[in-house]
């Protein structure tokens, strides 16, 4: 069963679901295009002649994997019965919690380290982090407010809700890491 | 229980609503009271650049700060023209017509009871009130407001010692405009959810006046603009702040001091302001479109022509708008090439825009016209639209631009198209919707002698402009006439001085009748213009119920 068929059931779309479902979506699309106008950003600043880019190192890969991981944790928590729902979900916001504090580390690590954040390869992660971790502030919130009442996992369209945001932050990490790492 | 006038009902009724048409009113008010500052800020700024060596004496009782014996700093005209264009453009013409009307005006289009996110709906207003607030502060920090332009370029902007204004008020700029964008986010995910959930049953999507179509566009272009602004914004700070050096050149020396870092690029500021900078025209124009349709139809009786391709060509210009920004940029050193891609897409927004003139006249031919106070504003929106649009086709070519750019040609323009339009549209809307809004309507011939007098002073004021442009006078010049060649344009420059006064002059007209109607203006009765849209329905049905958050 999911949210079509409870529209089905009453004949026209539930309100209030349809409204959240709309400031969802448009909320990710102002989302997606901030983080374009960003990367649009860093693209033309990658082209000019004092660019270097720097070695490869081992926490961007860290990072990538707590966020996929919130994402699959919410997944298995969805999928999962309800006495293990809790469970499952106290982890995702674990694994959450982790990846905050694993990139605001990185952040500051930047910001102390030599030359700053005066690096423009450094500043640009800091920024694109930086903005990625507000951003999962503000979803990891809302998704909270979703799971608010243990009884609200059962609504398919808070589920698919919550599903949307957290993929969606997965998702931006990922291409974030791709953006500023592999992309060459 | 209310134990007084100014009692728990009070706040709750008025301050803290989360009524959609109390919040619209709160957005009208606070819209009004910025543009008296915005409007003054222009005086000043005129009072200048007509007489620049005069000592303005009182002037500099009232602003000790801006003057030095009675004549204008310079670092001063540069904090006017900057406050004045942004405190217009976002705090004034998108507050009054998104804000006001739309918070107002939609929810009753649509057959909703409310926003579908009432409380959301309060925030967005108590943001755009904060926003207000700090950008007002900004005139009372040391060293006074920000003073880079509304458009904010780096370096002055992004370097905290290149002038005065680059201190603590451009700082206070940016914290303002990341509260508005903020603010303007949180409306656009209700407008946008109100139209697409809420409407009445049995109210399709083309059934709606073109306000409200306008509302939809508008909130989507806010919604795929603003983000680029935000993006700017918070690369703008870092490089203030965090040493980052996102805008700031290499090489970079003021006053003989080396500047530190660099290698960034202003013109990536450019590109990423204009982004929204462009789609923000619309923003402002859309929603007086919108009104000018409406009101066509209501005072032509007749349904206006064309409504379907009336939306497509919404459709059409929000779409384009995306597509343009780089017209503004024609003297940056772009590729010629991609300059003539930028003057195409802007030409072709004539299609949509020409579709709309030409449904207007369609709708309005050979019918016997109402010409109240609202049909006047809306003609006067259908004179300027065109004007402006004119001469837009002109600034839109890569050739003309570049002789143009940064002439007093694209002020006369931009205040014509984008603010004439969108300002005529607010007086419309407020003579239009008064009686929704209070039960009143206001006086006619006071409403008819201030549209008489601000249409014409609105063309003294603006279209000299053109002239001044076209004979090489740059805008934001302190003093024009240190250039031999502008010298002969003082008498022109004076004339459009008057033309300003006169014009903030008649607007007392407007200010009085709105307060005399709001306290003694005739009864209006539920349906006053004959409309048959639904803001004026007397009995409201059952209609959808608003989001989870509505605090009911």
């Amino acid at each position: 069963m999911n949210g079509i068929a409870s529209v089905e059931r009453i004949g026209r779309p539930n309100p209030t679901e349809t409204a959240m479902r709309v400031a969802v979506v448009a909320s990710l699309s102002a989302t997606t295009m901030l983080f374009a106008s960003l990367a649009s950003a860093y693209l033309v600043r990658r082209s000019f002649i004092d660019w270097t880019q720097p070695k490869g190192a081992a926490w961007p890969w860290v990072l990538l994997s707590l966020a996929l991981a919130a994402s699959a944790g919410l997944e298995v928590a969805l999928r999962s019965s309800p006495a293990r729902r809790r469970i499952a979900l106290q982890g995702v916001g674990l694994v959450t919690a982790l990846y905050f504090a694993s990139a605001v580390a990185v952040i500051r690590s930047m910001a102390s380290g030599a030359g700053g954040l005066g690096p423009p390869h450094h500043a640009f992660v800091a920024l694109l982090l930086g903005v990625h971790v507000v951003h999962s502030v503000a979803g990891g919130a809302f998704a909270a407010w979703l799971f608010r009442d243990a009884s609200d996992l059962l609504t398919p369209a808070r589920s698919l809700l919550a599903r949307l945001v957290t993929h969606f932050l997965a998702g931006l990490v990922l291409f974030i890491v791709l953006l500023l790492f592999v992309v060459q | 229980m209310t134990s007084s006038p100014l009692g728990p009902g009070f706040f709750r009724g008025y301050v803290f609503s989360t009524d959609h048409r109390v919040i619209g009113l709160q957005y009208l008010m606070t819209s009004m009271a910025m543009a008296l500052v915005g409007g003054l800020l222009a005086l000043v700024v005129r009072l200048q650049i007509a007489w620049p060596d005069h000592n303005f004496g009182v002037l500099s009782k009232v602003l000790p700060g801006g003057f030095d014996e009675g004549v204008m700093k310079p670092e001063f005209y540069a904090a006017l023209f900057t406050m004045h264009g942004t405190i217009m453009i976002f705090f004034v013409l998108s507050a009054a017509l998104i804000g006001g009307f739309g918070n107002f005006i939609l929810p009753l289009q649509v057959g909703a009871r409310d926003m579908a996110f009432p409380r959301l709906n309060a925030a967005s207003y108590w943001i755009y009130a904060a926003s207000s607030v700090v950008i007002l502060a900004s005139f009372v920090v040391p060293a006074g407001p920000a003073a880079s332009g509304w458009t904010a370029y780096p370096p002055l902007s992004a370097l905290k010692g290149a002038i005065p204004g680059s201190n603590l008020g451009q700082d206070l700029w940016l914290v303002a405009m990341a509260l508005f964008i903020v603010s303007f986010t949180l409306g656009g995910l209700n407008f946008l959810a109100t139209i697409l959930a809420l409407r009445r049953p049995g109210v399709s999507m083309m059934d709606l006046p073109l306000f409200s179509w306008s509302m939809l566009f508008v909130a989507i272009l806010g919604l795929l603009a603003f983000p680029s602004l935000t993006a700017g914004a918070i690369m703008l700070l870092l490089d203030r702040h965090a040493g980052t050096s996102f805008f700031i050149p290499a090489g970079l020396v003021i006053s003989g001091e080396a500047i530190p870092g660099g290698g960034g690029s202003p013109l990536l500021w450019q590109h990423l302001f204009w982004f929204l900078g462009h789609p923000e025209v619309y923003i402002l124009m859309l929603p007086s479109l919108g009104i000018t349709s409406d009101l066509f139809a209501v005072f032509s009786g007749r349904p206006v022509f064309g409504y379907k391709s009336m939306v497509y060509a919404m459709a059409g210009i929000s779409g384009m708008s995306f597509l343009v920004w780089g017209h503004h940029m024609f003297v940056s050193g772009m590729s010629p090439f991609l300059g003539s891609a930028f003057a195409l897409t802007t030409t072709l927004i004539a299609v949509p825009s020409g579709i709309k003139v030409f449904n207007w006249i369609a709708t309005l031919w050979n019918r016997p016209l109402r010409l109240s106070t609202p049909m006047l504003w809306a003609l006067g929106i259908f004179s300027l639209f065109v004007t402006g649009g004119l001469s837009g086709i002109w600034l839109g070519q890569t050739q003309v631009d570049i002789q143009l750019h940064d002439t007093t040609f694209v002020v006369g323009h931009f205040h014509i198209i984008m603010a004439g339009a969108a300002l005529f549209g607010i007086f419309a809307g407020v003579h239009y919707w008064f009686p929704l809004f209070f039960g009143r309507r206001m006086d006619e011939r006071l409403g008819g002698a201030h549209f008489l007098l601000t249409f014409v002073f609105y063309y003294a004021t603006f279209f000299p402009m053109h002239l001044a442009g076209l004979q090489g006078q740059m805008r934001r010049v302190y003093d024009p006439y240190q250039y031999e060649y502008l010298k002969p344009l003082a008498p022109l420059n004076a004339f459009i001085t008057w033309a300003a006064i006169a014009l903030a002059v008649a607007q007392i007209l407007f200010f009085a009748n709105f307060f005399m109607s709001l306290r003694s203006g005739p009864a209006s009765g539920r349906n006053p213009w004959g409309s048959a849209s639904l803001e004026w329905a007397d009995a409201l049905p059952e209609i959808p119920v608003p989001a989870g958050d509505s605090g009911a």
